[in-house]
């Protein structure tokens, strides 16, 4: 031949192709195939009879797709090793600078009673559960002890409100630690709302301070989920809800809901609330086996089957808002699309391997209790302080951050080598959660086949994977979702 | 109605299942990672016979109204699926353990000698391999 390029036959392999690491599933009538680092292909059973057969034609279109996400290899294969090395680096990059999310329990009170409740609270008038001035300075010495250079504080309570005077300090000191340390820290309020006033939002606009807050739904079921004096959290929140965002911005102010049975039949409902009210994301989270939630799960949970059934159908309704225009996100489906999607991790604990717990997030309770999470702080509530990690005025750093109840949460949440979970094609998606099993089986490793936390996961992950193969525009409005704007604006990027 | 027993299992009077199993076909290993997925389902014990070759697995139902021999069935053919995973995780796993340690460690255990080298040392032997002629 003449001319500049090679014929076609130079670029068919002189050698037999070899796998690169994946893991398999059957899915139906076809094949989840998914590599070391996240990159995943469907499969007709045919085609994937072939390729671990060692026979597929090299000069079929699905060969080049097996090739280019990094399936199998038919030259010299270093420079593959080195992107997936690369790739590999940048999916545990969340292991980088150690534990970021700094929790403060600032107060254990609280004046809503709500049935799912997690966390402990006391009545608003027993200022002993509250976190003294000494505690949050000590905490704050363990905050900058750790190597991040991004650091995230969020105050917690009960109610954090009720102790704000303890809010304060702890900004102001860390403003004043991250200037001389020269480190980034940020803050955020998990708040009801309700207690909000102007002296308190002067102060978060003035030390750019976020706000999270609660919202279950319209009015009604908002209510029955979270009662206070005058059954009026609904209205409290919504009150504030303005004013916050007048004074801090509209998206300053976040919100998450809780499925509670009273919120199954209620999906549209609740995805309208949101929408109405100006969030463009809405975070189904389910109910967690601790605290005030076991003592009601009789009368406000259900099973993991009903919760996955109300969420796929409240998903249905969240793309529905978006084809319709709205860019709206599901941000557990966010948090996952991102693992399937990019080379990126998540920085949700739950679903990291390790697990967050401690490395990755720690809860300075307000006596100065350690824990490497909030789900282990309720377990000591519960009467089991075996996830303890420590207390503030006590343990030293390297004994509270390297001692052996952390190791152990570690050791029992690395997903790569649990039963179960080795083998499992969702492996790189997924996460461990030791106290999660701990709390409902006893034990930190967990058994996979009857684990609510796996069943809830691998039908989530499954159903998002499906979603975006065979639905053109569920997988447009993904794409969106892990851009984080809107499609037609990620459109008109790409045209540019 | 029950499904059909397999030809490849027994099933006693007393509703428990007894699979004879090669242990080259389907080494412990494989069998155990095959249980355990099982467990959730079914009471499972794996007897390795004394000359190492076979193996019998006997399952029993954890629920009445279970059809054992369709679980027998995916059983069976789950243990394919974990034979393929075994072969597979053993054909790639020098790569697998080169990844994970080349992204954790600080030294560098690639072999970089070839992307390094300039045109002269030529290693690859382009210079002297003969391609389509122009």
């Amino acid at each position: 031949m003449t001319g500049r390029f090679e014929a076609l036959d130079a670029f068919v392999p002189q050698r037999r192709y070899e796998f690169l690491p994946f893991r398999f599933e059957r899915l139906r009538n076809r094949v989840l195939a998914v590599n070391e680092v996240g990159e995943h292909l469907f499969l007709s059973l045919e085609t994937f009879s072939d390729f671990v057969g060692h026979s597929l034609s090299s000069t079929s279109e699905v060969y080049a797709d097996l090739k280019s996400k990094h399936f199998l290899y038919d030259t010299d294969p270093q420079t593959t090793i080195e992107l997936l090395t690369t790739k590999y680096r940048t999916k545990k990059s969340f292991l980088d600078g150690f534990t970021k999310l700094h929790l403060f329990v600032v107060s254990l009170r609280c004046e809503h009673s709500c049935h799912y409740c997690q966390v402990s609270r006391v009545s608003t008038d027993r200022t002993q559960f509250d976190m003294s001035a000494a505690t949050a300075e000590r905490a704050l010495d363990l905050v900058f002890r750790s190597p991040a250079k991004d650091l995230k504080i969020e105050f917690q309570g009960g109610e954090p409100l009720l102790n704000f005077e303890r809010i304060v300090q702890v900004v102001l000191g860390a403003e004043a630690r991250a200037a001389l340390a020269e480190r980034n820290v940020q803050f955020v309020v998990a708040t009801n709302l309700a207690l909000l006033d102007e002296d308190m939002l002067r102060f978060l606009a003035d030390h750019r301070v976020a706000l999270s807050t609660s919202l279950d739904g319209p009015a009604d079921l908002h209510n029955v989920n979270r009662p206070r004096p005058g059954n009026d959290s609904y209205e409290a929140m919504l009150r504030n809800l303005t004013k916050a965002r007048a004074v801090l911005g509209h998206d300053r102010v976040s919100a998450i809901m809780t499925t509670t049975r009273a919120s199954l039949a209620r999906g549209p409902d609740i995805v309208q609330e949101y929408a109405r009210l100006g969030f463009h994301e809405i975070f189904l989270r389910s109910l967690s086996p601790y605290g005030f939630a076991i003592r009601t799960a009789r009368r406000i949970g259900y099973t993991v089957e009903e919760f996955l059934a109300f969420y796929v159908e409240t998903m249905d309704q969240i793309l529905a808002i978006n084809r319709a225009g709205t860019f709206f996100v599901e941000t557990y489906a966010q948090i996952l699309l991102t693992k399937i999607l990019t080379p990126f991790p998540s920085y949700y604990v739950d679903l990291q391997s390790p697990s967050g717990a401690g490395i990755g997030a720690v809860v300075y309770n307000y006596d100065g209790d350690v824990y490497p999470s909030d789900e282990s702080r309720m377990l000591t509530e519960m009467g089991d302080c075996s996830h303890r990690l420590g207390n503030v005025h006590t343990d030293s750093y390297q004994e509270i951050f390297g001692g052996k109840t952390i190791r152990a949460l570690a050791e029992a949440s690395i997903i790569e080598s649990l039963p179960g979970c080795s083998d499992c094609a969702l492996q790189t998606y997924c996460g461990g959660d030791p106290t999660f099993h701990y709390a409902t089986q006893h034990d930190m490793v967990g058994h996979r086949p009857t684990s609510d936390f796996h069943r809830k996961n691998a039908f989530i992950i499954r159903h998002l994977l499906e979603r975006h193969e065979d639905d053109p525009s569920a997988r447009r409005i993904f794409a969106s979702w892990v851009a984080n704007k809107p499609y037609r604006e990620l459109l008109r990027e790409e045209c540019a | 109605m029950s499904s059909p027993v397999p030809p490849w299992a027994k099933i006693s009077v007393d509703g428990i299942a007894t699979l004879d199993l090669s242990l080259v076909s389907y080494p412990t290993e494989v069998i155990v990672r095959t249980a355990y997925d099982f467990t959730d389902r079914l009471f499972i014990h794996t007897d390795p016979a004394a000359d190492g070759q076979r193996a019998t697995v006997t399952l029993v139902c954890k629920r009445g109204d279970t059809d054992l021999a369709v679980l027998i069935g995916e059983f069976t053919n789950a243990l394919l699926d974990h034979r393929l995973r075994r072969d597979i995780a053993l054909e790639t796993k020098m790569i697998r353990d080169l990844i994970v340690a080349q992204a954790f460690i600080e030294a560098d255990l690639l072999d970089h000698s070839e992307a390094d080298s300039d045109f002269e040392s030529d290693p690859r032997g382009i210079s002297r391999a003969s391609v389509t002629p122009r």
